[in-house]
Parts: structure tokens; sequence; C-alpha cells
């Protein structure tokens, strides 16, 4: 298979590609929260397969991680994922006292913004994209994604991640998105947005 | 006060796909939050070598032709790598014990196969490898749904275990 080398101007795209996806991730949060949410300047790196869990926290960092697959039109992964005291403030601002296992309510908050997320993704492309189930769990930064990275790093030894952060500002909460994209459908969708940029 | 035999010692981290040799006294070989990846140990008791590799998948004929540099990524290259160097650093090959670490299933994700068991089938593609280089395991903490990070300590030959919420454990 041949290796398509990314350019800067395909980092470019691709930050705008995590920003406008997050930033409808963000708006879909801060309508259910009633509250606001920032998102910071998206991080677009291609990096090595050593430096991923480095780059996402720390691979040693104990976070609560919630997954999703994508398919169809792209395939590849979603990760959010916050600390797990920030976990207990998404709880307490979304249920109140209200006795509720802390992971479904992160796992259902993420399963709504990573909708909006891959919805947005899906317009961009003008394609379908199917997202499956979350899957939460607490664990080292580095046992959650090497999974996906395996996957998504299974050709080449680099990849291309796409991360934001997520404040709500009030809580002090902030929550890291990443978008990580097997290498074919990364160059497609590549391929994609240079034939809309040369028409 | 008269301190005595301070050693310092020296943390050296095995990335993913990374692989690490050493016979210094003072190192400590850490493969931090392993999930579906596997660490693999060897130690040669004798000369106090020691060396882990960090393994990510288990087969090399995905991977692409061009370039390629991490033989410590895939099971059936690491395995042959990292003995390699271990006997090229002084080590004999039948004094080499070999443990492994990881290979958990951190998601259960009904979609493709593949995420769900890649630590299963790493622990497999592991096994086949050192089977095939005629080691032998002595000691495997292997499988489960808990992240690990394992440590071998290089003057000793050591090797300890932790998950989160657990003590730290010898293997």
């Amino acid at each position: 298979m041949e290796n398509r080398k990314i350019s800067k101007y395909d980092l470019d795209i691709l930050g705008e590609v995590g920003n406008i996806g997050a930033g409808n991730a963000a708006t879909a949060l801060s309508q259910i929260l009633n509250k606001k949410v920032l998102l910071n300047i998206p991080m677009v790196k291609l990096c090595k397969l050593n430096e991923i869990a480095d780059i996402l926290g720390g691979p040693e960092e104990i976070r609560t991680g919630v997954f999703f697959g994508i398919n169809q039109a792209l395939n590849g992964y979603i990760l959010f994922m916050i600390t797990d005291s920030d976990a207990l403030k998404i709880k307490t601002a979304v249920a109140g006292d209200y006795e509720i296992d802390e992971n479904s309510v992160v796992a259902e908050i993420a399963n709504i913004i990573s909708g909006a997320y891959v919805g947005s993704l899906a317009t961009m492309i003008n394609n379908t994209i199917d997202i499956t189930p979350p899957e939460v769990c607490q664990d080292m930064v580095g046992s959650l994604v090497d999974a996906l990275i395996a996957n998504v790093c299974s050709i080449a030894d680099k990849t291309v991640i796409i991360g934001t952060n997520l404040i709500i500002d009030e809580e002090e909460i902030s929550g890291f998105y990443v978008l990580l994209l097997e290498k074919e459908s990364l160059d497609s969708m590549l391929d994609y947005f240079n034939s809309i940029n040369k028409m | 006060m008269v301190i005595k035999n301070v050693v310092v010692m020296n943390n050296i981290n095995v990335g993913m796909g990374e692989m690490q040799v050493s016979r210094s006294k003072s190192a400590i070989l850490v493969a931090p939050g392993l999930g579906s990846c596997i660490g693999v140990i060897m130690y040669d008791y004798i000369s106090n070598i020691g060396g882990m590799v960090h393994v990510v998948l288990p087969d090399s004929t995905t991977a692409s032709k061009q370039g390629n540099t991490m033989l410590g990524k895939y099971a059936d290259t690491a395995i042959p790598t990292l003995l390699d160097s271990m006997i090229k650093l002084g080590a004999a090959k039948c004094n080499i014990v070999v443990k492994m670490v990881g290979g958990a299933q951190m998601f259960n994700l009904e979609k493709g196969g593949n995420v769900l068991n890649i630590g299963i089938r790493n622990t497999i593609a592991v096994k086949a490898a050192l089977s095939k280089e005629n080691l032998i395991i002595k000691a495997c903490d292997t499988g489960g749904n808990k992240g690990r990070t394992c440590k071998v300590d290089i003057s000793t030959g050591k090797v300890y275990v932790r998950s989160i919420g657990q003590q730290e454990v010898e293997l």
C-alpha cells in the first residue's frame, strides 16, 4: 500500500475538522448542562506510536475514558477522557444528589456530544458515519488507549491525533476529546477535502 | 552522617513499540500503562543483563513495507530482536528467563472483533514467538480487564507489576 505523506496543509484541514466537530459537541454539552462551555485551540499532531500516551496526558495518569467506534464512511475511534474528580463533578452537575452511577452519567454525556461531533463530521464529508454505543472504563491512560492505537497504527508507525479540550467554565471541568482515524479513512478524508479545494 | 552505597536509580521508559536492553546496575526498565499491549521481559541471572520490549500488535504482515523501523511493535519481530540484542550485550540464551505482562481487554465493544480481542491475540502471538525461539515463560500476568504498569530491576532481575487501586506485587 502506498504511504501518503501528510502535509502541513493537511494538518490544517484536520485541525479545522476537529474544531468544527468539537464546536458542535461543545454546543450540545452546553445545552444539556445549561452552562458555558469553552473550547481550546485544537491539537493536531502527527505523532509516533511511543509518544501518543504522553501527549494524551501521560501513560500512568488515571482517567475515566469513554470510547466509541466509528465506522461506515470513516473508520476509527472517538475517545473522551476526564479525571475521576471531574467525572464526579459532571455527575453532580447533571444529576444533582440522585444516586446514579457516575460512569453511566459520563457515558451518556459523552454519547450525546459524540453524536454532535460525528454528525458534523458526516455533514462535512457528505456521507454516513455510524457510531457504536459508549464503553466506559477507568484506568491508566496508556492502557485505555493502547488497543485503539494498535488498531489505528497497524500499518504505519505514526498516526494523526485530533484533540480538543472542552472546558465547563463555572465548574472547572475539563475533558479531552480525541479523534483517531484509521490510515485509509484519514487518507480518503484528506483526498476528499483536497478535491473540493481544487474545484 | 555517612551515606554509604547511594545508587541513583534510573527509570528508563519503554514506550509502545520500543525496546530497551541494559546491564546497568542502577537501571529500572518501566513499561507504563499496559492495556492490550504486552511487556516481555528477558533476564539473564548469570550476567545480570535484562531487556524489555513493549509489544503492540501480534503480526508484522500488516506492516507497511516502506521503512518500518519499530521492530518492537509486532510480536513476531519483537521477540527475535530482543533476544538478539540481549545476546549482543553478552547474555547467554540458555540463562535467559522470560516473563510477560499485559494483554488485557479494556473495553467490551461489539464492533469488529479486532479491538475486542487484541490483548488475547497479542498474548497468543507472543507465546508462539517465544516457543519458536525455544524460550520458556517462567511467569506471566496476562488477560483480565485492568491496565498494568510493569517494572524490571536490572540489578536483581525482579519484576514488579502494579494495577490501579492495588499494591505493587512481585511477579
